[in-house]
This record gives C-alpha cells, structure tokens and sequence, in this order.
C-alpha cells in the first residue's frame, strides 16, 4: 500500500506543476505565445486554459485511480514519464492554437558598450562542491580496510535493503564519481548560463544562484551517501534528506521572486523562431541561452554549434548514471 | 559606469551593420570613446544585440577600414588615434546632398528653419 501511495503521490505532484504551467510564465506570454495584456481573461485564452486542464486533468485522474487500485508497479514506474509526455503535447496543441494571436515582441535591441560585467563573486562557492566530492573520495581511499566487503545502497519503503555491493573500486567510489561529473556539469552550465545570455536578462543572476545550490545538493547528496553506506558515517535521515535542500529552497524562492518582479519587455526573440512554444532556433542570434517562454529561466539557442557541447555533456551524465 | 548605448532596430530599412557602424560611429566621434578604449567581444556584443557573430565583426570591421580600430588577435577591438582626414570635393558635395534631403525632411514636419540651424549647430560644436 506504501508503494502505491508514494506513486499516486509522484503522479499528483507531477500533475500539479503541469496544471500550474501556464500560470508561472510571465503574463504577456500564455502556452510560449507572446499575447496582449489581458489575454488571459478573454474567451480565447480561457478557453486554451481550460483545454490545457482538460487534457492533463482527465487522464492524469483516472492514471492517479489506476496507480491506488491496481496492483502493478510497472504502471506506477510509468505513469510519471506519461503524464509529462502528455503535459508537453497538451502545451504545444495550445500553442498552436493561440499562434493567430500572437504579437511580435519589439524587436529594437539595445546595450551598452561599458565594461564587461564581472562574475558575480559567490560564484567561487561553486568550486566547494567539487572539492567536498574529492574529500569524500580521499576519506574512503584513507578508510578502505574498515569498508565492509559487501555492503546496502538502496533500500525500500520499509527499510529493508534492496539493493548490494561489493567493496570494488566502482562500487564505492562510482557514487562519488558520478555526483562529481553532475557537479562540473551544473558548474559550467552555471558559467554557460552567464557568459552565454544578454546582459539585459534580469534572471541571469537567479539563475546562477540556482544552479550553484543544485550543485551543492548534488555535491551533498552523493557525497553523504558513499561516507554512510560505505564508510560507516552515521548521518540522521532527516539530515540526508533534508540537507541538500536547504539550500535548494532559498535559492529557488529567490528565483521566483525575481521572476515576478515587474519586468522588461520580452526578449526580442522571433515568434518564427519558437517551436511550439519550447524550442529555440535561431542562426541569426548568437545566443547560447534565451528567456523560455513555457517557464522561468532560460531555454537553449539550439542554432547555436556549442548547444551541441551542452546536449553531448548530457548524454554523457546520462551514459555515466547507467554505467556507474 | 554604462557606456555609451547601442540600439538596433532590425524591423529598419537601414541594414544592421550599418545601424552598429552609424552609432558606434558617433562616440568615437564624439569623443566619448577615446584612443585605447578596448569595444566588447564580438561574441558579447553579437549575444547583447541578438544578432549573429559575423554582423558585429563587419561592423567592427568597418571600421577599422575606417581607421577608427585596431583589430588585432586576441586583444580585441581597440580605438586608435586617427588623423583627421581632409574630405574630398565630390565627399562634401555628397554630404551636402544628405543634409538637404535631411532638412527638407524636418521643413515638411514643420520644423522652422531657425530651429534646424540651431539644431545643427549644436549637433556640429559638440562633437570635438
């Protein structure tokens, strides 16, 4: 019944961030479309509201029924990947709808030719993280005798251990390799993010706080879980689960604060150059990041030739968490 | 402190290189850009201005040939010392025929000839 209720759990919280989509982007933007002040409450755009709820609210009710009364894990696995495949086709079915309202965004751009602005100085807390991964590494190289040889890495809802390994160097220090790889990646889309936005982009400063603290949760996160399990550090639950949010949190309220902040006008992007509302294209910019219109923050110029570092960087952090 | 500003409009008839030359052109002119003062990258200024890479280093470019930079590798673009040059005959006659077209402009909007002298006055003294 646990399981089952830790599923339908993931699949509400799920559905709740979709349902809230189209209210967290700025309000002269509905579905990534650019529309007037006031759009919203017109026919039209309570009628691409309504639509939008419609088309994840009825599947993801009866998917939230099926995951509490039917007896099949596999579905419950599944049902989260759906329900955002669904958000994301139900978002650009909007969209399309609402092109023929669509206002270009003033398209006059402007900067000044002064001094490069310099990295904001917190951001040398983002090499920390690097270091408390390597620390963790030297502890359990300094420890490796007192390593059990076969030792619990995941365990199930009722705490019983699901999951061993053996005292190997992939098995104790793969952890720590991998939250160190997702570190430098969070780091240097951190710097990407920077350097590669307009200087006018007033969440650029946000954004590097956000990615810094995710860093940080990462770093915390795979770093506490080797040292408990493989080095026999004792760390309270709460403070495993906890820890690493706490500074997750301020730093995304923060975020958020920002982003409701009265603002500029849009970003001078192309309406021809989005597709659907969440992809970027453009060779005439020479952006690597952009203002998303389906959200807060930036979206990549896919145009771009180093968008392909950041997608290749990708797929290996993605290859490395099936290999390690 | 900003520096000068630099505003595009890529809906203008007037072709975007030529927009960037135009206005860096007159804080260079003006002074407000002196000898030794370095300009943004190109990938920064093309990022800030939404515009690709190889409009900003013709713009640049331009005006090098103009004499106003020092396009050197990896150093950026550096405003030179440039020696006044003395315009040609057919030079003023061109700029005369700008300045007319400009005019008429301003006396079909109303503006009083009075008024477009002092304008221009005022615009001519205060680049150095």
């Amino acid at each position: 019944m646990t399981v089952r209720l830790v599923a339908a759990l993931g699949q509400l919280v799920t559905t709740l961030v979709m349902l809230a989509l189209p209210h967290v982007s700025r309000p002269d933007l509905l579905f990534g479309v650019p529309v007037p002040e006031g759009f919203r409450s017109t026919g039209a755009g309570r009628s691409a509201i309504r639509s939008y709820r419609l088309m994840i609210g009825i599947p993801a009710a009866l998917s939230l029924l099926a995951a509490l009364f039917l007896p099949n894990p596999a579905f419950a696995g599944a049902a989260v990947p759906a329900l955002m495949v669904l958000g994301f086709a139900a978002f650009v079915a909007q969209n399309r709808k609402l092109k023929p309202f669509a206002i270009q965004p003033p398209q006059v751009r402007q900067t000044t030719l002064g001094p490069p602005e310099p990295l904001p100085g917190f951001t040398c807390l983002g090499i920390l993280p690097l270091l408390l991964l390597a620390g963790a590494a030297m502890y359990l190289h300094s420890h490796w005798d007192q390593i059990p040889a076969r030792y619990p890495v995941h365990f199930s809802y009722d705490g019983t251990p699901n999951r061993w390994v053996n005292r190997t160097v992939r098995g104790v220090y793969g952890p720590l390799l991998l939250g160190e790889e997702l570190a430098v990646f969070l780091f240097g889309m951190a710097l990407a993010g920077w350097y590669g936005s307009r200087r006018s982009e007033s969440m650029r400063k946000p954004m590097l706080v956000v990615m810094i603290a995710v860093e940080w949760m990462i770093a915390l996160l795979f770093g506490a879980i080797p040292l408990w399990f493989a080095g026999g550090i004792a760390i309270p639950i709460p403070a495993l689960v906890l820890g690493p949010l706490v500074l997750l949190i301020p730093a995304m309220a923060y975020a958020i604060r920002e982003s409701n902040k009265p603002r500029d006008s849009l970003d001078p992007t192309p309406n021809e150059c989005w597709k659907g509302g969440i992809i970027y294209y453009n060779p005439n910019d020479a952006a690597l990041f952009v203002q998303r219109r389906d959200g807060i923050g930036f979206t990549v110029n896919m145009a771009n030739r180093w968008s392909w570092a950041i997608y290749g960087s990708l797929l290996l952090v993605v290859a490395s968490m099936l290999v390690l | 402190m900003p520096g000068p500003v630099l505003r595009i409009d890529p809906d203008s008839s007037v072709p975007l290189v030529r927009q960037i030359v135009d206005q860096l052109r007159i804080p260079l002119v003006e002074g407000s850009l002196k000898p030794g003062a370095v300009l943004p990258p190109v990938r920064r200024l093309a990022t800030d201005l939404a515009v690709h890479f190889n409009t900003v280093a013709e713009a640049y470019r331009q005006l090098a040939s103009e004499g106003w930079l020092d396009l050197r590798q990896g150093r950026g673009a550096t405003v030179v010392e440039r020696a006044s040059p003395a315009p040609s005959r057919r030079e003023l006659s061109g700029y005369r025929q700008r300045l007319r077209e400009l005019v008429s402009q301003m006396r079909a909007q109303g503006v009083s000839p009075a008024r477009i002298a002092a304008e221009l006055k005022a615009i001519a003294e205060g680049i150095e």
